[in-house]
């Protein structure tokens, strides 16, 4: 079969699926007794604490990465180092804990740990006999990740079966039948079921997770026609429902995500200064932190492009936990861009330098000595559009406003030859520009040769690059987003911390 | 009914989503007509993205206006020297700049900086706007041959003329080598099969180096500045997959066309589609649109924007 041909059979499938009414998507429940025991005892734990939750992350975090790797668990346990190394800093931060805890509920979560990295969830019974008899070379196997990737075929051992993660799956040319996905569906995307690539789905879900929708898509929601797949639940003989959270609504969705430890972080209330910005932690693979602020764009890199396409830049708003960014240890890339753009303007440079310097000298001093507001409001009078962001002008690095207009108003209040300084700033724009187009076109050169299979397995990897721009950089997924934004020096901002509160993440 | 195969040699497939594709094109041609003012913003999410831009790209043409081109030497008696022009023989399309109508052996021959041609076997000619301008000029390239999509849209008849002034309306921004990969792709219909070139880009006649007549920009989204600064005589811009959806909000073209690529799942770029009809749209309704139709397996939004 031709890609052509792969392409209509999908486009064949999506329509038969689309508004069928026999719920062509299957989802098999299945037993799990140890998981339903485990998930319960870190329930009742997270209620009890209630509102205290953020102050036991260091207990919380790991039990919640167990409980998540369970749903998503087909393979024998011995199999997985990292479920039993979760299991044990469990039991051990329960023993930590004593006498700040409900010591029945510790007791219990405890030996629900050892419980559930003892027995095998219901899938290790199940899933071979379903490969087996629909026949290997029919099938496709959907794991969470790239380590299950590798467990589940060593353990599964069948000629012909493809063992995939998602976004393997969604990319790959299959012509099977069968595709069985291991964990809930409302943690997968959507596409598996909308943009299906094999003519039946299952997905394996343990009995204790009562989610069985599929995620929604806000284009759905408001498309004229939206693609409607029916969802068929199998559930399984011996189901015990005793005390199982209805976790339809998104918090308690959100409650079974795993979380990194942001410990203080999140604390802060009080508003930034003017060398501040307020900005997002982020946890990134490899065990880096670094503080996001809403300011430019951010050079990211997207493994599934051709070379030559790979490394662009992204608006802050759209990087989500997955994105790959293109980041350096030890220096932010404005500030890198920004001094090799002054290089390579020679002996421009220094009057660039102090055309910009006066300028925001001058604004400087007027918020210094009449306050923000008051600069604000006097300017809005003036005309200026984007008053509000007049704090951010002063920043040394930003060469000037976005708006052409805003910026010859600006100059004109400051007092500033407005022709000479304009000129200035577009010249540095432009060889910023330029700089950012070598340092680009140099990225893509060395992502060429680097192993991006280890990248998407790994979530990390140093670049290498030596030249001046590329030195030092990496390229590293993002693994979590705080949803709380905190006060950061301007310079501690988009650059690389050493920082493992991520690390039941990775 | 649309036969598509990725290239001459290989077996063809034919579908409903093909023709729909492609007529999907056409009805947004056939709407942007109508608008004043307003931009159509139409956001198809399919299963996976290839081909779609193509095949939407190849309706457009089916609803482009037909060339109106006078005859050569009309045309002549108005170029000044210096001015840039496009003309076609037998065998060959040319932009070169103009210099002077001379006689040689008793012919009359146009004389350019790319050579002397002679003006009775000039078949059409035209003077390059700036946005028409091939990358390089003087240039020469072989003269191509209409195709079965051609014949359909019905520039056959003046293909030389279609040549030298196919309006470089239209650009997709996304993915280059992919979307180059799917222009190299034959669609034709059954009753055509005769034809040869009936590639696609024979018909949306791609700009790259060399080339001499081109109607389609094809922007590779990592190219920021090029997405941001599209000329204004660009009418409709497909934004092929995720990765170029962003670019949404700062296109002022009287289409735009969103192909969201499902297999591809991105949450951002749904949501800049939904935050751009919320701000700035409203909804239009394709069912109540005369003669659109709606297929299974594909999802739809389209909303109207003040320019």
């Amino acid at each position: 079969m031709n890609h052509l041909e792969s392409l209509n059979r999908r486009y064949e499938i999506s329509a038969r699926f689309d508004g069928a009414s026999d719920g062509t998507v299957v989802i098999e429940a299945i037993p799990d007794p140890a998981g339903a025991r485990f998930d319960k005892a870190l329930r009742n734990i997270i209620t009890s604490l209630g509102e205290d939750a953020v102050s036991f992350e260091e207990l919380l975090s790991p039990a919640k990465a167990l409980r998540w790797k369970r749903l998503f668990h087909a393979q024998p346990v011995t199999l997985d180092g990292r479920f039993q190394v979760l299991a044990e800093q469990v039991i051990e931060r329960c023993s930590l804990m004593e006498g700040a805890l409900d010591e029945q509920l510790l007791e219990e979560l405890s030996k629900a740990s050892e419980c559930v990295v003892d027995t095998d969830s219901g899938f290790a019974d199940e899933l071979p006999v379903w490969i087996d008899d629909v026949g290997p070379e029919e099938c496709v196997v959907v794991v969470a990740n790239r380590s299950d990737v590798i467990e589940v075929r060593e353990w599964l051992q069948r000629d012909g079966l493809q063992v995939l993660t998602a976004r393997q799956a969604l990319s790959a040319v299959l012509v099977r039948s069968q595709l069985y996905v291991v964990g809930p569906p409302i943690f997968y995307p959507r596409a598996l079921a909308t943009a299906a690539v094999t003519d039946e789905i299952s997905y394996l879900v343990s009995d204790w997770f009562r989610c069985r929708k599929l995620p929604r898509s806000s284009f759905a929601e408001f498309a004229e026609k939206a693609v409607d797949v029916k969802t068929r639940v199998r559930e399984s003989d011996t189901v015990e429902v005793v005390n199982l959270p209805a976790v339809e609504e998104s918090d308690v969705l959100d409650e079974y995500i795993p979380q990194p430890i942001w410990g203080k972080a999140g604390t802060a209330t009080r508003g930034p200064n003017s060398d501040e910005a307020l900005a997002r932690k982020l946890y990134l693979g490899g065990g880096f932190a670094m503080w996001l602020d809403d300011g430019q764009r951010i050079r990211s890199l997207d493994p599934s492009q051709p070379v030559g396409e790979r490394v662009a830049y992204m608006d802050v708003e759209s990087v989500t936990e997955g994105s790959f960014l293109l980041l350096r240890e030890g220096a932010s890339e404005r500030k890198t861009l920004y001094e090799a753009a002054l290089d390579s303007l020679g002996h421009r440079a220094a009057d660039i330098t102090a055309s910009q310097t006066r300028w925001k000298c001058r604004l400087d001093d007027r918020l210094q000595r009449r306050g923000h507001r008051c600069v604000e409001d006097e300017l809005k009078a003036f005309g200026v559009t984007a008053c509000e962001q007049v704090r951010a002008w002063t920043d040394p690095i930003l060469v000037r406003p976005k708006s052409k207009r805003d910026f010859w108003l600006l100059l004109e209040w400051l007092g500033v030859p407005v022709q000479s300084t304009t000129a200035n700033a577009d010249m540095l724009k432009r060889a910023l520009r330029s700089e950012s187009q070598r340092i680009r076109k140099e990225l893509e050169v060395i992502i060429e040769y680097i192993d991006l299979d280890e990248l998407e397995r790994i979530g990390y990897v140093s670049l290498g690059g030596r030249n001046v721009g590329v030195r030092g950089m990496c390229a590293t997924r993002v693994l979590a987003i705080s949803h709380f934004k905190r006060p950061v020096a301007r310079s501690r901002t988009r650059l690389l911390i050493k920082d493992d509160g991520g690390r039941w993440l990775e | 009914m649309f036969t598509l195969s990725e290239d001459a040699a290989m077996v063809g497939v034919q579908a409903k989503w093909i023709d729909h594709l492609v007529s999907c094109g056409l009805r947004a041609a056939r709407y942007a007509s109508t608008l004043d003012d307003k931009q159509l913003v139409l956001a198809l999410s399919v299963p996976q993205r290839d081909y779609a831009a193509a095949l939407i790209a190849c309706g457009w043409v089916l609803g482009a206006k037909r060339p109106n081109v006078s005859d050569p030497r009309r045309v002549l008696e108005r170029v000044e020297p210096g001015q840039k022009v496009c003309l076609t023989d037998k065998k060959h399309i040319v932009a070169a700049k103009f210099f002077r109508v001379d006689t040689k052996m008793g012919r009359d021959v146009l004389v350019t900086d790319q050579s002397t041609w002679c003006i009775d076997k000039i078949t059409a000619i035209n003077v390059l706007s700036d946005d028409m301008e091939p990358t390089k000029i003087p240039c020469c390239q072989e003269r191509p041959e209409p195709g079965s999509l051609a014949r359909m849209a019905g520039i056959d008849r003046n293909w030389d003329s279609w040549l030298v002034s196919a309006p470089a309306d239209l650009a997709i921004i996304g993915t280059c080598k992919w979307i180059e990969r799917e222009l190299d792709a034959c669609i034709f219909r059954s009753e055509d099969i005769a034809l040869d070139s009936d590639d696609i880009k024979t018909v949306l006649l791609p700009k790259k180096k060399g080339a001499v007549a081109w109607h389609t920009r094809i922007v590779s989204h990592v190219d920021r500045d090029v997405c941001l600064n599209l000329p204004d005589s660009t009418s409709i811009v497909i934004l092929d997959g995720n990765g170029a959806i962003k670019y949404l909000p700062d296109l002022r073209s009287k289409v735009v066309i969103c192909i969201l690529d499902r297999s591809a799942a991105n949450e951002t770029a749904e949501e800049s589609i939904l935050q751009y009809r919320n701000t700035r749209g409203v909804p239009i309704a394709l069912s109540e649109v005369n003669g659109w139709k709606i297929l299974p397996g594909i999802e739809y939004i389209a909303y109207e924007v003040s320019l």
